[in-house]
């Protein structure tokens, strides 16, 4: 959508900030803009602002307001080179210092770089050890590092340590706004592409309409991608339960639905079929119908799979495991899957509908419990409502066109869109039509504080498990 | 000891040894069918063996001799032990076959194994090793206290070799509440003692979570190899153990061809029905939390206390 930017002055922003705040909005992205512009983008519910301020020499720190803006404001003095007060503020991504900043405009000098070092943790004491663990890992999972000081085996701290797949995408977005990028947005977090590239699209289309054809095709897609992820992340329980009989059933599944996006997109991970302007292929009615056929069959394949892992071996070690209170879950600013476990009932879909959700049916599964069960619970329970979702979707569709040109002025654009991992916020700045300044804010990045929040007081052994049930991207996070 | 009994003798020690990837294969089939998965084939531990053995090693800069030093201990404690252990002949090195000593070279094997998991000078090491030995302090008392009832029960002192053969020469009379709850604690600890689920994933890679592996992930090549097969090894002895103390009947005690070819046959589909039963075990339990481990284990050291209360009060 374009947005309405409210342009304040630097002195007022803080009031203006803290107003909103507490009004019940959430600060969803702070990013800034080459030449001393700071944007706040806001949410509440189903109302969404824009704040913009221009500084001079430092910045103003909201992080009296919020704990979230903190995170920002380090990601914003990281990237690029944003002062907020004298002192310098600890990297939080990229972890590299080097002459500039990686999103300054110009060339970049990588050859200066020098990695920084993950400060020591704080808990210190006799019978306290630190254990180092990754960026190499034995599984195939991607690259981060960790540090857990414990006593015995309970965690008392854990900090992460991120940023080895940094690509600069937001870097290499600014380019001119007829440039199809939607390969590249693709390429922000595989496992998401479908979502990355609806919110790059949605912006890109912010002049016109596309067919209905092809928002019901989006949606089918993001629904396809919503489902194959979180049932990977239910398996994923049971397969580091050692719980093996639903661990390869679960499998099997996946397979099958991974064969279905073949069929339907001629990608396993449904790579290629966004485009901004609608989609690049129509789906065949024979296609859709066999879509259809298959998800009556997967109903009853995801029934069989929760009643086997209806089992009490496997809840004693789900239950009461990594319990993110729905307290740390708001100041942090958890989204997705994740706050709905911990009983924060938002979801992007219904709040604030794109595509085709807003005729749509579909509930918002929420739990209080906040521990890893609650969290597989609400996974399956969306598996449950994507395949509803994707069957109203197949009976409303209606033949037509399904892609047109794409059209966007200049100012400011945001988009919100709920990927299987929460809230994706992709923001931009368009002037003289070119992109002047790209910003993502993948859930991710916001949901691995509340994987640091959840894992101290647990045992280290419980640690992949509350990993896996948190299902963090790190090429989301990293960008 | 006549020389035909020294050879059967050594016959069934190399027949253990030879076998023990074989269980492993099996074990992993059964598994892989129950999961209704093709799975590798039983012959892949051999594969891997092979593999391993004409790998180089690669070893820390951090470690001593001692690390190059554990496997050959770890191979030959368990050496030793299919040697006095009866498998399908219950005439074995007699003297030498004492429970306690079984025991404790079980002992051994995981002490040196310990040692090799902290010499590798990782993190995983050290936090399986410390796993391990939390472990074990609770499983040897269940393991000898189970043995130590089948012992007394059989009035046969404690040689293996005598105990098993008094067991069979009770007839059903043996199957009694003791012999039940003895097999039944014996189980559980065999389950712990070889790193199976609910103790320990086999399979897992998550470094964080692992026991038996974390400890041998420093090794790789020939020393890796010599790991597998002792743990290996260390499985198939247990269920030899659990075949010729807690299911004599069909072993043979003279090394008569007859009765040693009807043993055979019998102790291997014995040892056919135990991987079933470990997989079966394997397929319906999810691993346990950590600091649950202890109640399992308490629960085997019950029923052997159990198993030795009722040999005298019924």
């Amino acid at each position: 959508m374009v947005m309405d930017v409210m342009h304040v002055t630097q002195d007022c922003v803080h009031d203006t900030v803290s107003g909103y705040i507490d009004d019940g909005y959430s600060i969803m992205t702070m990013f800034a803009e080459e030449g001393g512009t700071i944007d706040i983008v806001m949410r509440r519910a189903d109302s969404v602002v824009a704040i913009s301020y221009d500084f001079t020499q430092y910045a103003t720190p909201l992080s009296d307001i919020t704990w979230c803006s903190t995170v920002y404001e380090r990601l914003m003095s990281e990237m690029s080179g944003v002062r907020f007060t004298d002192s310098e503020m600890d990297p939080i991504v990229y972890r590299r210092k080097g002459d500039g900043h990686p999103l300054q405009k110009g060339t970049y000098d990588r050859s200066t770089e020098v990695r920084v070092p993950l400060p020591r943790n704080r808990t210190v004491g006799n019978d306290i050890f630190e254990i180092p663990v990754g960026p190499v890992h034995a599984g195939i999972i991607e690259p981060g590092h960790f540090r857990f000081s414990v006593a015995g085996e309970t965690v008392i701290e854990l900090n992460p340590s991120l940023g080895f797949v940094h690509r600069g995408i937001e870097r290499m977005m600014e380019m001119p706004v007829t440039t199809d990028s939607s390969r590249l947005v693709e390429r922000i977090s595989g496992d998401t592409c479908v979502a990355n590239c609806i919110a790059y699209s949605e912006m890109m289309e912010s002049d016109i309409d596309i067919p209905e054809r092809a928002r019901y095709i989006r949606t089918i897609l993001a629904e396809m991608e919503r489902l194959y992820n979180h049932l990977g992340a239910v398996t994923g329980m049971c397969t580091d339960t050692a719980f093996n009989v639903p661990s390869f059933a679960g499998g099997g599944i996946l397979e099958k639905v991974l064969r279905m996006n073949y069929g339907l997109t001629r990608h396993r991970m449904l790579m290629n079929m966004v485009v901004p302007g609608g989609v690049r292929r129509d789906v065949p009615d024979t296609r859709l119908r066999e879509l259809d056929d298959f998800m009556m069959i997967l109903k009853f394949e995801i029934e069989e799979l929760e009643s086997m892992m209806d089992n009490p071996y496997l809840a004693d070690r789900l239950e009461t495991t990594g319990v993110l209170s729905e307290r740390d879950a708001r100041i942090i600013g958890a989204t997705g899957p994740i706050a709905r476990a911990s009983g924060i009932a938002s979801d992007v879909r219904k709040e604030l509908p794109y595509e085709m959700y807003g005729e749509l049916g579909l509930r918002v599964n929420t739990s209080v419990k906040g521990d890893v069960q609650a969290r597989t619970w609400v996974r399956s329970e969306e598996i449950s409502d994507s395949i509803s979702i994707i069957h109203q979707c197949i009976q409303s569709m209606k033949p037509g066109e399904t892609r047109v040109r794409p059209k966007i002025s200049d100012g400011f654009h945001c988009s919100v869109v709920e990927a299987p991992r929460g809230e994706l916020v992709h923001c931009m700045t368009v002037r003289d039509g070119n992109i002047w300044r790209y910003n993502v804010r993948d859930p991710s990045f916001i949901n691995w504080f509340g994987m640091c929040h959840a894992v101290p007081g647990n045992v280290v052994p419980d640690f992949p498990l509350i990993n896996k049930s948190f299902g963090l991207s790190y090429s989301g996070n990293d960008l | 000891m006549t020389p035909l009994e020294v050879a059967v003798e050594l016959g069934q020690a190399l027949l253990l040894v030879l076998i023990s990837p074989l269980m492993y294969g099996l074990v992993s089939k059964f598994k892989a069918l129950m999961q209704r998965r093709v799975g590798p084939s039983i012959l892949q531990p051999y594969r891997d063996l092979r593999k391993l053995f004409s790998r180089n090693e690669v070893t820390s800069k951090d470690c001593s001799w001692l690390f190059r030093g554990i496997p050959y201990v770890c191979m030959a404690s368990m050496l030793v032990l299919a040697l006095v252990v009866p498998f399908i002949f219950t005439g074995v090195l007699a003297p030498f076959g004492d429970l306690v000593t079984v025991v404790y070279i079980f002992t051994l094997y995981r002490f040196t194994m310990v040692l090799g998991g902290l010499e590798g000078g990782s993190t995983f090491g050290g936090m399986g090793s410390s796993r391990e030995l939390m472990m074990s302090v609770l499983i040897e008392p269940a393991l000898l206290i189970s043995i130590a009832t089948i012992a007394v029960m059989s009035g046969a002192g404690t040689d293996m070799g005598s105990v098993s053969e008094a067991i069979v020469r009770m007839g059903l009379a043996a199957v009694s509440p003791a012999l039940i709850l003895a097999a039944a604690s014996f189980l559980i600890t065999l389950l712990a003692e070889n790193a199976r689920i609910p103790f320990d994933n086999p399979t897992t890679h998550l470094e964080l979570t692992m026991v038996h592996e974390a400890m041998i992930l420093e090794y790789s090549g020939r020393g890796l190899a010599m790991m597998e097969l002792s743990s290996m090894m260390r499985l198939t002895i247990f269920m030899a153990m659990m075949s010729s103390l807690f299911l004599p009947w069909g072993i043979a005690y003279e090394p008569d061809p007859m009765s040693l070819s009807v043993s055979l046959i019998v102790t291997l589909a014995k040892m056919l029905l135990m991987a079933f039963v470990l997989a079966l075990a394997e397929s319906i339990l999810c691993k346990t939390r950590l600091f649950k481990t202890p109640n399992l284990l308490t629960v085997s050291f019950t029923l052997s206390l159990l198993a030795m209360i009722s040999l005298y009060i019924l």
